[in-house]
């Protein structure tokens, strides 16, 4: 694979605007589900090489404290893995969201939570971009980790790859105090799909 | 998708198939499901699912049903946290670690507009198991790792282990010792930054056996240490394990032993010197005051000025001989000499004379005249003072017949070595402590007398200095017709 995976200006502007779409679709989803207004703020998006992934999670992603690390393999032309971080106090606040009582309040509920809101995360972002990149994509179920040192990530799907985007946005619920970090992790031939995709999108401009 | 052909794939595939709506209404219920819950597919069918199926969270079905729907996508129950949705318990009888079936669900949107969702429900069972007994091991691994860190960290030594010449752990009292405050310091630190620079060369030349050295602490200071290095390999990985202990206190309490041991013989020493000292002192004063008194009576005659003065001048003579012979024998000596063991062994009885007439105690020496050994002379010295005083104190402690109080002397070679026989009679050292008497800090007299280190310092002077060896016993022996016991003291010391 080559080195010079990279997106220029232009193709950024391209995939940070159909993330913008993307994301339109699961606040609306969000919204539905929970009957709650949900706000994704305006994607980020960095090409990084894979060797300096862990480096710039710990910048990143504090995880000094509990945090709920939720990935989800996506697959597809555009494959790669969602990873949704979020740290004690907002899974609780989410599982309020989400109609259980303070006393029904446990790891394994706020596990399952957390798994729900990753899937709908990346079902409704990742559904919206392939749709719009007339690509046909799947997902398999999220697993969860609760970490306090981002060397407890053990990512070997993640090292087998040269290149990664990292799509990062934060999940804001407008009455609570909920604050996650999205981040869409995709792989060397995915990226060569959405460079390619999304030059022709430019063209057809 | 012909109904037939679609339940047929459903009926034959291996795993459940439910369609259920928003309600929880069931409306297609495969041969799957039939056959692990015994419940019929006429029999669910239009039925809700939490009639037949209590313990199901009906609000976390039915938002998982929702949002399946409103993305259009997949929405799921993980099995490592949810265990199971349909409660139905195993058959399994052998090797049994769950009583039901553990479950992975993936919620399908099917139909929008009726609202119909596929719930596929797959058998984890086996999978869990797996890590189930994964997960046994791990913890079991995890105590055994916690034992030996327990373990490693009760020892008395400091421990590194070195993975390819790079520190890759050290146990707590490795940290204390050399300083460091985190494990995190110690790694990948090569072993030659723990041992003193001036130590280096020693431990290229050593393997797998112990060696002292001077070690290196963070802050560069030196101890001295007993270090072993083992080489070793596992999963053609090479590794080395540094053991440290530290040696400080040990030659602290060892340099304090030897000053003692040195004061213990000066304090023999003075009491020999006051011995021998008394007999000239005394004529001396004799002399002069006798020289006195006869010029007082103006008796003074030419001849008694002379012998008094003579009398005076031998004694004082006497005296100054009795110094250096002390001085020589406080020296320490540098090198092996070789020399007469019989003029050595007659000096010493010199030292002592003052001491032993004072105890009414015959000496009989009994050896060859030119005899020769190469050693320390006055460490031999030391050693036999050491031992005829304590003959001598054990007449006095005895209470021995004054007329027949007899240390005998008898030294001969045999195979390359010299044999010093050190005999006494004054009944014997108890057996209950015969074993004990050349441990330091040892004694059976009041502590004003003695001090315990005595015959410790002669088994160190003739074992560790002389290369030699020392044996005690008790033994009967005649001599001039009467028949004798007491200890035997036996040096045995190589001629070259």
């Amino acid at each position: 694979m080559s080195n010079e995976i990279i997106l220029n200006e232009d193709e950024k502007d391209c995939l940070q605007e159909l993330m913008n779409i993307a994301y339109g679709s699961a606040t609306a989803a969000i919204t539905e589900i929970l009957d709650a207004f949900a706000t994704l703020s305006i994607p980020r998006i960095e090409v990084i090489k894979t060797k300096n992934l862990k480096n710039h999670l710990s910048k990143e992603v504090n995880l000094n404290s509990t945090h709920f690390v939720c990935m989800q393999q996506i697959n597809g032309p555009i494959a790669g893995e969602n990873l949704f971080v979020i740290d004690n106090n907002s899974a609780k606040n989410i599982a309020i969201k989400f109609g259980l009582e303070e006393d029904e309040i446990t790891e394994i509920e706020l596990c399952d939570i957390i798994l729900e809101i990753t899937n709908i995360l990346s079902s409704s972002t990742i559904s919206k971009l392939a749709e719009d990149m007339k690509a046909m994509v799947s997902f398999s179920p999220p697993d969860v980790k609760i970490l306090d040192n981002i060397n407890k990530l053990d990512n070997q799907f993640i090292e087998k790859y040269q290149n990664v985007i990292i799509i990062s946005t934060r999940l804001k619920f407008e009455d609570l105090d909920i604050d996650g970090q999205l981040m869409i992790l995709t792989t060397d031939k995915s990226i060569t799909y959405i460079k390619k995709t999304i030059n022709k999108i430019l063209n057809e401009i | 998708m012909p109904i037939k052909k679609f339940e047929f794939i459903c009926n034959t595939v291996d795993n459940g198939v439910i369609i259920l709506d928003e309600d929880l209404n069931v409306h297609f219920w495969n041969s799957w499901l039939e056959s692990r819950t015994n419940i019929k597919s006429e029999e669910i069918i239009s039925k809700k699912l939490t009639e037949f199926f209590f313990d199901i969270n009906e609000n976390t079905l039915k938002r998982k049903i929702k949002a399946s729907l409103a993305l259009n996508s997949s929405t799921f129950y993980h099995t490592g946290i949810n265990k199971y949705l349909l409660n139905i318990e195993l058959n399994k009888v052998a090797n049994k670690v769950f009583e039901n079936m553990q479950q992975a669900i993936t919620i399908t949107p099917y139909d929008k507009n009726k609202r119909l969702v596929f719930l596929y429900i797959y058998d984890n069972t086996l999978l869990c198991e797996t890590n189930y007994e994964l997960e046994k091991t791990k913890n079991s691994l995890e105590d055994s790792l916690e034992e030996i860190n327990l373990l490693l960290n009760t020892t008395l030594e400091a421990i590194f282990l070195f993975e390819d010449d790079k520190c890759t752990n050290a146990n707590d009292i490795a940290l204390e010792l050399f300083n460091y405050s985190k494990k995190n310091e110690v790694i990948n630190k090569e072993i030659y930054e723990f041992i003193d620079t001036k130590s280096l060369e020693k431990i290229s030349k050593i393997k797998n056996k112990p060696i002292e050295i001077k070690m290196s602490r963070k802050d560069s200071s030196t101890f001295p240490a007993l270090i072993k290095i083992k080489d070793t390999k596992l999963k053609n990985k090479r590794f080395k394990i540094l053991t440290v202990m530290d040696l400080s206190e040990l030659k602290r309490k060892d340099k304090l032993l030897v000053e003692q041991t040195k004061m213990a013989a000066l304090g023999e020493m003075i009491g020999n010197i006051a011995h021998q000292w008394r007999q000239p002192l005394s004529t001396i004063t004799t002399a002069a005051s006798g020289l006195k008194m006869h010029k007082e009576l103006e008796i003074l005659t030419e001849d008694i000025f002379v012998e008094s003065i003579d009398a005076i001048t031998r004694n004082s003579k006497h005296l100054s001989q009795t110094i250096d012979d002390f001085r020589d024998f406080l020296k320490i000596d540098k090198k092996r000499v070789s020399f007469n063991i019989k003029d050595n062994i007659q000096r010493n009885i010199s030292i002592l004379e003052g001491a032993l007439k004072n105890q009414s105690i015959q000496l009989v020496l009994d050896c060859d005249d030119n005899c020769i050994i190469k050693n320390y002379p006055n460490e031999l010295t030391q050693a036999f003072l050491n031992i005829i005083n304590n003959a001598k104190d054990a007449f006095i402690d005895k209470n021995v017949d004054l007329t027949k109080r007899f240390i005998l002397i008898n030294i001969y070679t045999k195979n390359n070595n010299l044999i010093i026989k050190i005999k006494d009679n004054a009944k014997g050292i108890d057996p209950t402590i015969i074993d004990k008497i050349f441990e330091p800090y040892f004694t059976t007299k009041h502590k004003d007398v003695g001090t315990g280190l005595g015959l410790y310092m002669t088994h160190q002077l003739i074992e560790i200095s002389m290369n030699g060896r020392i044996e005690v016993c008790n033994e009967s022996f005649n001599y001039k017709d009467i028949n004798m016991y007491g200890a035997c003291f036996k040096l045995t010391l190589p001629l070259d």
